[in-house]
């Protein structure tokens, strides 16, 4: 029994902090005792049930970047101690003390006024903080999947990130609409001699369910978004968790280390400077490489079934003289483009070489299809960014009398004709004839493109 | 600014500071002021923390000792100064009221 110890779910936002005393008392009522608390989890070790009084204190001289105990927390608890309040634990600005439950020490705070202060300066200050550099990073993020990138619908991440993540920002302004209201309330009940509202247990519980309930749910997408895309894509998956990983593990490092009192001060913000741009750096530079080295995961020499493709040898019309040859094929799905592939296939003739590439996009409908339609166009118009120029940019051209021909909603070429974009019902298909392998006009051709990949499209009216 | 804030005194800080005209360790201030005041005023020990760190900041206390982790205060020239002009105002609105209320009351 004595050691008997259990984790259990820590959601408390952090100006319910007189409701954690409510709940404390509960799980002492339980058999129960808090042995510390985290962010997310409280640790509780098993004790007799009992009645035992809570009480949890904001300490203006602590925060997440203050050890947790220096010369002034000693001072400010072993004054609690002769008043009466054993200290428990503490979580940033936030104090746990108990006492028998039936003795009546004196409140640890007896001045609602310069209690509002504190909390203003500490808790209120901490989250505004906190809710300012999400919203920062809310609205950049918004301004890069807003208006819809074709490139976003063909992941499962993408498309979570462009339909959920809106969503998942108005619940995170939870938290922002709630301390805006405690400070205006605690405002206005001490100007009118009031004391500071006292939230029920019932009532943090509640914003707990609604604030965790909702962010888990999407969290929960995503985790599975990331799963399956892993499964397409590992390389860009990697990628895209490299910087929240090594971010994630380097502040968690941090913060140990400022906790057992291992470093302080101004060094704190000299590591956390240093580790960053030693992230970012170390991301630069590796990111290409982790990227290169799961290349060779698509080349393949067969194809799955089912996914169309268009060979060298279909449409070649040279002789048979055949060289070396190299084939990749990656696919993905998503909720709105189940089908997309990339085939791609090299050959090496010695002194001169050939390569067709062919990307191909089965949308659920044609509205998103057009989506994906111009997203490539506009893709191709402005081209590549590398090292502060714009390379690679094409200019498009339509042709009606073409399009009309391939009986496609919509067609564009890059003015070289070496690229064509077409688009019939639910079906988007790019084809690169970078080495001119194909005439775009030849009726063959053409035959052979529209039987191949637009046999399944679903034309809408 | 500070100073102006601190022009009128509430209950807990002018007990504070009188419990300060002697040497005193927190815990000391907080039994001299329920002692003084009958259990009347109780002063909380996170209360007392941050109102001692401002008398500090606005130099109207000084540390004198620290003994095991236990810091000893006592009152400046400048604490007693503004203990004093409490004490007249104090006196003054109790002259001014009783003017008026002695009588009544009687």
């Amino acid at each position: 029994m004595k050691n008997k110890t259990k984790r259990v779910f820590w959601g408390f936002f952090s100006l319910d902090y007189k409701a954690m005393g409510e709940y404390l008392e509960e799980m002492a009522e339980k058999g129960w005792m808090v042995e510390k608390v985290g962010r997310y989890t409280a640790k509780f070790r098993a004790i007799e049930p009992q009645k035992i009084k809570f009480y949890v204190d904001v300490f203006k001289e602590g925060g997440p970047l203050t050890p947790e105990k220096t010369e002034s927390s000693e001072e400010y608890r072993r004054l609690c101690q002769e008043s009466g309040w054993t200290f428990i634990t503490s979580l940033d600005y936030l104090q746990f003390f108990y006492a028998a439950g039936d003795s009546e020490p004196v409140p640890i705070q007896t001045d609602e006024e310069i209690e509002q202060k504190i909390v203003e300066h500490t808790l209120v200050r901490t989250e505004l903080r906190g809710v300012l550099i999400f919203a920062i990073l809310a609205v950049y993020i918004l301004f890069r999947i807003i208006p819809v990138r074709y490139t976003n619908l063909l992941r499962f991440t993408g498309v979570i990130s462009t339909y959920l993540y809106p969503v998942l920002c108005i619940f995170t302004a939870i938290p922002a609409v709630y301390i805006i209201v405690w400070m205006i309330k605690a405002r206005r009940n001490i100007k009118n001699g009031l004391s500071i509202a006292k939230p029920t247990l019932k009532s943090a519980r509640r914003r707990i369910r609604a604030f965790y309930g909702s962010v888990w749910i999407i969290v929960l997408l995503y985790v599975l978004s990331f799963i399956i895309d892993a499964f397409f894509m590992p390389g860009i998956v990697v990628y895209i968790l490299l910087g929240p990983g090594i971010g994630a593990i380097f502040g968690s490092s941090i913060r140990y280390l400022v906790k057992k009192n291992k470093i302080s001060g101004d060094s704190v913000l000299n590591y956390i400077v240093i580790g960053t741009i030693i992230i970012l750096i170390f991301i630069w530079v590796s990111g290409p490489s982790i990227l290169e080295k799961t290349e060779d995961i698509y080349k393949v020499d067969s194809i799955p079934e089912g996914y169309p493709i268009i060979t060298l040898k279909e449409i070649s019309k040279e002789s048979s003289q055949r060289g070396e040859l190299s084939r990749e094929f990656r696919r993905s799905m998503s909720p709105i483009v189940p089908k997309h592939h990339t085939y791609y296939e090299y050959e090496n003739l010695g002194d001169s070489s050939k390569s067709i590439r062919i990307k191909y996009y089965e949308a659920i409908n044609s509205y998103f299809a057009d989506i994906i339609f111009k997203g490539i166009t506009e893709e191709l118009e402005k081209g590549m960014k590398w090292r502060g120029m714009t390379i690679f940019t094409k200019n498009i051209i339509t042709d009606d009398e073409m399009r009309k021909l391939w009986d496609m909603d919509n067609l564009a070429l890059t003015e070289e004709r070496d690229e064509l974009i077409i688009q019939k019902g639910n079906i988007v298909l790019h084809v690169d004839n970078y080495s001119e392998v194909m005439d775009f006009n030849d009726i063959e051709i053409r035959e052979l493109i529209i039987s191949r990949f637009f046999s399944d499209s679903t034309v809408e009216n | 600014m500070a100073r102006e804030q601190l022009k009128n005194l509430t209950e807990p800080m002018y007990y504070i500071l009188l419990a300060l005209s002697e040497p005193q360790h927190g815990y000391g201030i907080m039994q001299e002021v329920e002692k003084r005041t009958e259990g009347r005023v109780k002063i909380g020990a996170g209360t007392l923390y941050n109102l001692l760190s401002r008398f500090e900041e606005e130099k109207f206390i000084v540390q004198l000792s620290e003994e095991n982790r236990r810091k000893t205060y006592t009152l400046t020239d400048e604490g007693i100064e503004i203990l004093t002009e409490e004490y007249q105002r104090l006196k003054q609105l109790v002259s001014d009221g009783s003017d008026f209320l002695e009588g009544r009351v009687r």
